[in-house]
C-alpha cells in the first residue's frame, strides 16, 4: 500500500469537506438531521428522500454533505424522543428506551441525554475510522455470513432481547414468537399466497413497522400521561438531583471501556447487509447485562442500559458506508438510497475508490466525523431546553406527539389500514403493560421475522437440508445463545432466590402485623392469566389456519407456533398458580377481577381508546388535516381542562405542522374523505383546496 | 332608441360571455392545475428516482401552468395505487399512477389484483432492460451452463418477472438447476454470487449498473451469458447495445440448440418479455378520464421522452436511453394481456407457485 498516497488522500478528503459550500452544506444537513430524528416516525430514510431532489443540480462533494450531514446523526438525536418519551425513535434505539426513559421517570433525563450523545458521537467516529482502516477485513466478513450465519445472528438477537427485556423468560420468548407470527403477516416470501390477511389490502403487504412500534410502546406511555396528567418526570424540576448533562457525560467516560466493546460490535455486526441496524443495540444491550457485575438495576434506569446500544447504533453509519463504497454493498436501506445518490453525481462504488477516488472515499469518511461531533456539541448546548420537555405537564405533550405517532404511521404506506393498526397495537401494548407482559421482543421479531425465515429458507435450499448447521460461524454463534439462555436463566434464578429470601425476611420482621399485603403485588395476574390464554388460543388458530398452504409458506408459522403453544401452555400454568395465591389472598375471583380493574384504570382508558377511534372514524369524513387539529382541541378543552385561547392555537400550530411539512416537504398522499368528494367541486378555483382537504 | 341601445349591449354582452363559454379550450386542460402522481413504489426506489426525474422534465412540457407532484402509495407491487386508481380514483384526471404492473399476476389469478388493466388508460410507458448473470468459475461460456453441476438460481421473488425469465431460459436450454428465492434485494443477491451460495441470477439494468458492472462483472468474477429483450412485432429481439457484447437468449439458445424455441414455455417467456420488461415504467390514469384530459397526458408524455435534452440527461444520469412507448400502444398491449394461450398460463402459474424447489 502506498502511504504517500493514502496521506494525501486522507488530507485531501479533510480539505474537500472544509472547502465552501461542501461545509455550509454539511452543516445544514445536519441541523436537518437533528429534527428529523427526533421525530417519532420520522428517521434517516425519510430524511434521505426529502433532501435527494434537491442535491440533483449539486456538484457531488456538497451533495453528499448534505446527505450525509443529515443521516449521520439522526441516530444521535432519535435518542431524544426515547429517552424523553419511551418511544423508539428509529429501529435502532429500540434498546435505550428500557433503561432511558426509566431515567428520564426518575428525573435524570439530562443525565441519559448526555452520556447518549457522548458515547454517539465516539461511536460515530469510531465506526467510520475502524472501517477506513480495516477495509480489507470488510469483505471476507460479509462474504463469511452467509444465509446460515444471518439466521442464526438473528435467533441470537431474539434470544438476547427476549430474555433480557423482561422479567420472565418464558414471556419473553413467547412475546418474541408473537412477533415472528405477526411478521408473516402478508405475501409468502416464496410464493404469492397471502397469509393472515383477512382479504385487506393493507394486510395483503406484511404489517408496517411504524405502527406497530408507535402502537405498543407510544400510545401507552402516552396513556399514562393523559390519565395522571403528570408530567413525564415523576418528580419535579427542583428535585432532580444528579441528573444533569455532565452527569452524563461523566458516566459516558467512567464507562470507556463498555463504550469501545459496544463500537466495536456497532461497526462490525452493523456492516452486514440487512440484518445490521435492527439487531445492533440488542446485542450492544445483551453484552453490557451479560458483562456487568452487578446488572440488578438493568431495565430501572441503569446508565449503562443507554449507553451500550447508543454507543452500537451511532457507529453502524461507518460501518455501512465503506462496503457500499467499495464493494457496491448497501448494509442498509439507508445506505442503498445513498448508493443511489451516488451513481447519480457520477461517482461508481468499486475498487477505484481505494485507489484514484480514495479521497471522496476519505472525503465521506470526514463527513460522519465531523457531523457526529457538531451534532453532539449542538444537542449538548440545547439539550438544557430539551430536558424541560421532561417536567411540561403530560396533557400539552399528548395532543403533539399523538399528531406526530398518526402522521408517522402514515408515511409508510398512505393507507387508513396504517392508523387501524396503530390503534391496534396501542391496545395490544396497554394490555400488555397492565399484563406486565414485555413489549420489546415483538419489534425485533417483526423487524427480523421475514428476514430470518428467508434466511431459513434459503439456507435449506442451497445446503440440502440441515447441513449448514455444522458451519463454524453457525457452531460459535449458536453457543452464544446457549451462554445467553444460561445467563439468562441464572439471573431469573438468582432474582427468585433474593426476593425469597426478601420475603422470608419480611415474614420474620412484621408476623402478624402485616398478614395481607396486596400492595406488594405489582403486577396483576388476573390479565397476565388471560392474556397467556389469548396467546395460546392465538398461537393454535395460527396453527391450523397455515395446515392449507404450500409446505414452504406453511413451514415458518409452523415452526413459531408449534413451540409458542408448549410455551403458553407453562405460561398458563405458572400464572394458574400465581392466581391460586392471589385466590386465597383475596378470597375471590371478583375481587381479583375488581381490583386489577382499578389498578389498570380501565374506564379511563377506554375513553382514551375512544378518542383515537374518534380521529380515525372523523378522518373518513373530514380527512386528516381537519381531523387531528379538531383531536387537539377537543383533547384539550375536554380531557385537559385548557381554554379556548390555548387549545386553538396548539391546534394551529399542529396543523400548519401538518399542512407546512408533511403536504408541502413531504408531499404525502391524503385519505380521500367524504368531505374530499364533494366540496373541491362547490368551492371557486381560486380557493387553495389543499390547506384543508 | 335607449332601449333599443340597452338591448342591443346586453345582446352583445350575453353573446361575447356565450362565445367565450362556447369557444373550443385551446388551452391545456390542465392550465393552472395540479396533477397527483401516485408512485406505486417506495420513496427512495430505483423506481421512485425514474419517476421524479420523469416527472421534472415532464411538468415543462405542459403549456400553461401545470404543477405535478408525486405522491407514494408503495405496496404489492404497485397493484395497492393500482387499485385505488381503478376503484376510487378522481376520474377528472386529476391523479394519475406510475409504476409497475403486473401481467403474469392477472393472467395467473393472483390475489389482490383487483384493477382491470384494459379498462384503464395507458399515456405511456419505457421499457426496462433485464440480464442473467453466472459465477465465470461455474461457466465460462454460455455453453457450460447446459452441463453445470450445482446450478443454483438465486432469486427475490417467485412473481417477479426476472426470476421467471431466469429459470425459463435455463429450463429451455434443458439445465438442472434449483432456484432459491427470498433474498431481499439485489445487494444480497450479490453478496449470495459472490460466496458462492447461488451461481446464477437475473437482473435489471438498475442493479447490473449499481452492484455488478464496475465491481464482480470488471473483476471476472462473475459473466453475463445472455440478456432478456422484448420481441419486436416480426418475433426477432430487439437490438441494443446496453449489455456490450452479450447476446439475447433466443440466439444464445439457436446458436447452441440449433433450432428457435418454441412451444408454451417459450410462449410464456415471451408474454413476459414483452408484457413485463417492455412496460416497467408505466403512467396510466384512471379509466374514466375526460378524453381531452387523456389527449394532453399522452401529448405532453410523448414531448417529453422524444426531447433530445430529456433523453441526454436521463442518459446522463442512468448511464442509458430507455425505448419508450406511447400511450395508444401501450393501450394496445394492455388490450393484448390476456393474448395468452392455456398451456403458456399453466406455465406461468408452475413458475409462479415455485418458491424453492
Amino acid at each position: 500500500m502506498d502511504y504517500s498516497h493514502m496521506y494525501e488522500a486522507f488530507i485531501n478528503g479533510l480539505l474537500l469537506v472544509f472547502a465552501w459550500p461542501s461545509i455550509g452544506f454539511l452543516f445544514l444537513g445536519i441541523l436537518i438531521g437533528i429534527v428529523i430524528g427526533a421525530i417519532p416516525g420520522l428517521g434517516g430514510i425519510v430524511g434521505l428522500f426529502i433532501l435527494l431532489p434537491f442535491t440533483y443540480g449539486m456538484d457531488p462533494v456538497p451533495a453528499f454533505a448534505l446527505l450525509l450531514g443529515m443521516f449521520a446523526v439522526t441516530t444521535t438525536s432519535d435518542t431524544i424522543a426515547s429517552v424523553m418519551l419511551g418511544i423508539p425513535g428509529t429501529a435502532a434505539s429500540q434498546a435505550t428506551i428500557l433503561d432511558g426513559y426509566p431515567m428520564a421517570k426518575k428525573g435524570q433525563a439530562g443525565r441519559a441525554l448526555g452520556a447518549a450523545f457522548s458515547v454517539s458521537a465516539f461511536g460515530g467516529v469510531f465506526g467510520a475510522v475502524v472501517l477506513a482502516l480495516s477495509l480489507p477485513l470488510v469483505m471476507p466478513i460479509i462474504l463469511a455470513f452467509g444465509s446460515p450465519e444471518m439466521f442464526m445472528l438473528g435467533v441470537l438477537g431474539l434470544t438476547m432481547v427476549g430474555t433480557l427485556s423482561g422479567g420472565s423468560i418464558l414471556k419473553g420468548l413467547i412475546v418474541a414468537m408473537l412477533g415472528l407470527l405477526m411478521s408473516t403477516i402478508g405475501y409468502a416470501e416464496s410464493f404469492a399466497i397471502p397469509r393472515y390477511a383477512f382479504g385487506s389490502d393493507y394486510l395483503i403487504d406484511g404489517l408496517g413497522l411504524l405502527p406497530v412500534v408507535l402502537g405498543l410502546f407510544a400510545i401507552p406511555e402516552l396513556m399514562d400521561l393523559a390519565l395522571k396528567n403528570t408530567s413525564i418526570s415523576r418528580i419535579s424540576e427542583d428535585e432532580a438531583i444528579g441528573g444533569g448533562l455532565l452527569d452524563g457525560v461523566k458516566d459516558a467516560w467512567n464507562n470507556w471501556w463498555l463504550v469501545i466493546r459496544c463500537s466495536i460490535i456497532g461497526t462490525y455486526i452493523g456492516m452486514l447487509p440487512g440484518l445490521g441496524a435492527g439487531i445492533v443495540d440488542w446485542i450492544a444491550y445483551g453484552h453490557a447485562v451479560q458483562s456487568s457485575k452487578d446488572n440488578s438495576q438493568f431495565g430501572k434506569g441503569d446508565i449503562r442500559g443507554v449507553i451500550a446500544p447508543e454507543a452500537a447504533n451511532n457507529a453502524i453509519k461507518g460501518g455501512v458506508l465503506v462496503p457500499t463504497l467499495v464493494f457496491g454493498i448497501p448494509g442498509g436501506l439507508g445506505a442503498a438510497i445513498l448508493l443511489g445518490a451516488l451513481l447519480i453525481h457520477g461517482i461508481r462504488p468499486g475498487p477505484e475508490m481505494l485507489t484514484t477516488q480514495l479521497h471522496i472515499t476519505f472525503s465521506i469518511v470526514w463527513m460522519i466525523v465531523v457531523a457526529n461531533i457538531v451534532a453532539t456539541g449542538l444537542l449538548m448546548i440545547w439539550c438544557k431546553q430539551v430536558v424541560k420537555l421532561a417536567f411540561i405537564p403530560g396533557h400539552l405533550i399528548v395532543p403533539g406527539v399523538m399528531m406526530f405517532l398518526f402522521m408517522g404511521s402514515w408515511i409508510e404506506s398512505a393507507s387508513m389500514g396504517s392508523w387501524v393498526a396503530l390503534l391496534s397495537m396501542g391496545l395490544l401494548g396497554f394490555v400488555m403493560k397492565i399484563s406486565n407482559w414485555p413489549r420489546p421482543p415483538i419489534i425485533l421479531a417483526i423487524i427480523l421475522g421475514s428476514y430470518l425465515e428467508n434466511s431459513f429458507q434459503i439456507s435449506m435450499g442451497t445446503h440440502d437440508g440441515f447441513a449448514w448447521l455444522s458451519r463454524p460461524i453457525v457452531l460459535v454463534i449458536t453457543a452464544l445463545i446457549i451462554i445467553t439462555l444460561i445467563f439468562a436463566s441464572r439471573a431469573v434464578v438468582k432474582k427468585k432466590k433474593i426476593a425469597a429470601s426478601r420475603k422470608a425476611l419480611a415474614k420474620s420482621e412484621g408476623e402478624g402485623e402485616n398478614k395481607r399485603k396486596p400492595k406488594q403485588v405489582d403486577s396483576k395476574p388476573l390479565f397476565s392469566f388471560l392474556f397467556a390464554i389469548a396467546m395460546c388460543a392465538l398461537f393454535i388458530w395460527a396453527g391450523f389456519e397455515s395446515l392449507k398452504w404450500p409446505v414452504t409458506v406453511k413451514m415458518f408459522p409452523l415452526i413459531i407456533a408449534i413451540p409458542a403453544i408448549i410455551v403458553g401452555l407453562l405460561i398458563i400454568f405458572y400464572d394458574t398458580r400465581v392466581l391460586m395465591n392471589e385466590l386465597k389472598i383475596e378470597g375471590s375471583l371478583m375481587a381479583i377481577v375488581r381490583r386489577d380493574s382499578k389498578k389498570a384504570d380501565l374506564s379511563t382508558a377506554f375513553q382514551y381508546f375512544s378518542y383515537i377511534t374518534g380521529v380515525i372514524l372523523i378522518t373518513f369524513v373530514l380527512g386528516q388535516k381537519i381531523a387531528l387539529p379538531l383531536f387537539v382541541v377537543i383533547y384539550l378543552i375536554r380531557w385537559g381542562g385548557y381554554g379556548i385561547r390555548v387549545s386553538f392555537g396548539y391546534a394551529l400550530v399542529v396543523w400548519m405542522f401538518i399542512v407546512g411539512f408533511y403536504d408541502l416537504v413531504m408531499h404525502l398522499f391524503w385519505y380521500p374523505s367524504w368531505l374530499s368528494s364533494w366540496l373541491p367541486s362547490m368551492l371557486p378555483n381560486w380557493f387553495p383546496v389543499w390547506l384543508i382537504l | 332608441m335607449l332601449r333599443k341601445k340597452k338591448f342591443l349591449f346586453y345582446l352583445m354582452a350575453i353573446s361575447f360571455i356565450l362565445t367565450i363559454w362556447a369557444l373550443p379550450s385551446n388551452a391545456n386542460y390542465y392550465d393552472g392545475k395540479t396533477i397527483t402522481i401516485l408512485m406505486g413504489g417506495n420513496a427512495g426506489s430505483g423506481l421512485d428516482l425514474n419517476c421524479r426525474f420523469f416527472v421534472e422534465h415532464w411538468e415543462k412540457k405542459f403549456p400553461g401552468k401545470t404543477k405535478l407532484i408525486v405522491k407514494n402509495m408503495p405496496g404489492a407491487g404497485g397493484a395497492k395505487a393500482l387499485n385505488y386508481l381503478y376503484e376510487k380514483g378522481r376520474p377528472d384526471g386529476m391523479v394519475i399512477y406510475y409504476g409497475i404492473w403486473n401481467p403474469m399476476g392477472i393472467v395467473t389469478g393472483q390475489p389482490g389484483l383487483r384493477y382491470k388493466i384494459a379498462e384503464l388508460k395507458s399515456v405511456g410507458a419505457a421499457n426496462g432492460y433485464f440480464v442473467s448473470l453466472v459465477r465465470s468459475d461455474v461457466s465460462a461460456t454460455p455453453a457450460d451452463i447446459i452441463t453445470a453441476e450445482g446450478l443454483k438460481v438465486g432469486g427475490i421473488n417467485p412473481t417477479l418477472g426476472m426470476d421467471n425469465v431466469s429459470q425459463m431460459s435455463l429450463d429451455m436450454l434443458g439445465t438442472k438447476f434449483r432456484y432459491v428465492s427470498g433474498y431481499r434485494g439485489m445487494p444480497k443477491v450479490k453478496v449470495a454470487l459472490l460466496s458462492g451460495e447461488v451461481n446464477f441470477a437475473t437482473t435489471g439494468y438498475a442493479g447490473y449498473r449499481n452492484f455488478f458492472k464496475d465491481t464482480s462483472i470488471k473483476s471476472g468474477k462473475l459473466i453475463m451469458p445472455w440478456h432478456h429483450p422484448s420481441f419486436d412485432k416480426d418475433g426477432n429481439p430487439i437490438k441494443s447495445n446496453v449489455f456490450p457484447g452479450v447476446k439475447p437468449f433466443v440466439e444464445v439458445y439457436e446458436e447452441l440448440k440449433g433450432e428457435k424455441p418454441s412451444g408454451p414455455l417459450f410462449e410464456a417467456y415471451k408474454y413476459v418479455t414483452n408484457l413485463n420488461f417492455k412496460m416497467i415504467n408505466n403512467v396510466i390514469a384512471p379509466p374514466k378520464i375526460p378524453a381531452e384530459a387523456l389527449a394532453d397526458l399522452r401529448k405532453t408524455f410523448k414531448a417529453t421522452y422524444e426531447d433530445s435534452n430529456f433523453q441526454e440527461d436521463w442518459e446522463k444520469r442512468y448511464g442509458v436511453r430507455f425505448l419508450w412507448i406511447d400511450g395508444e400502444t401501450g393501450q394496445k398491449l394492455f388490450a393484448d394481456h390476456k393474448q395468452i394461450s392455456p398451456e403458456a398460463v399453466e406455465v406461468l402459474k408452475k413458475y409462479k407457485m415455485k418458491g424453492i424447489r
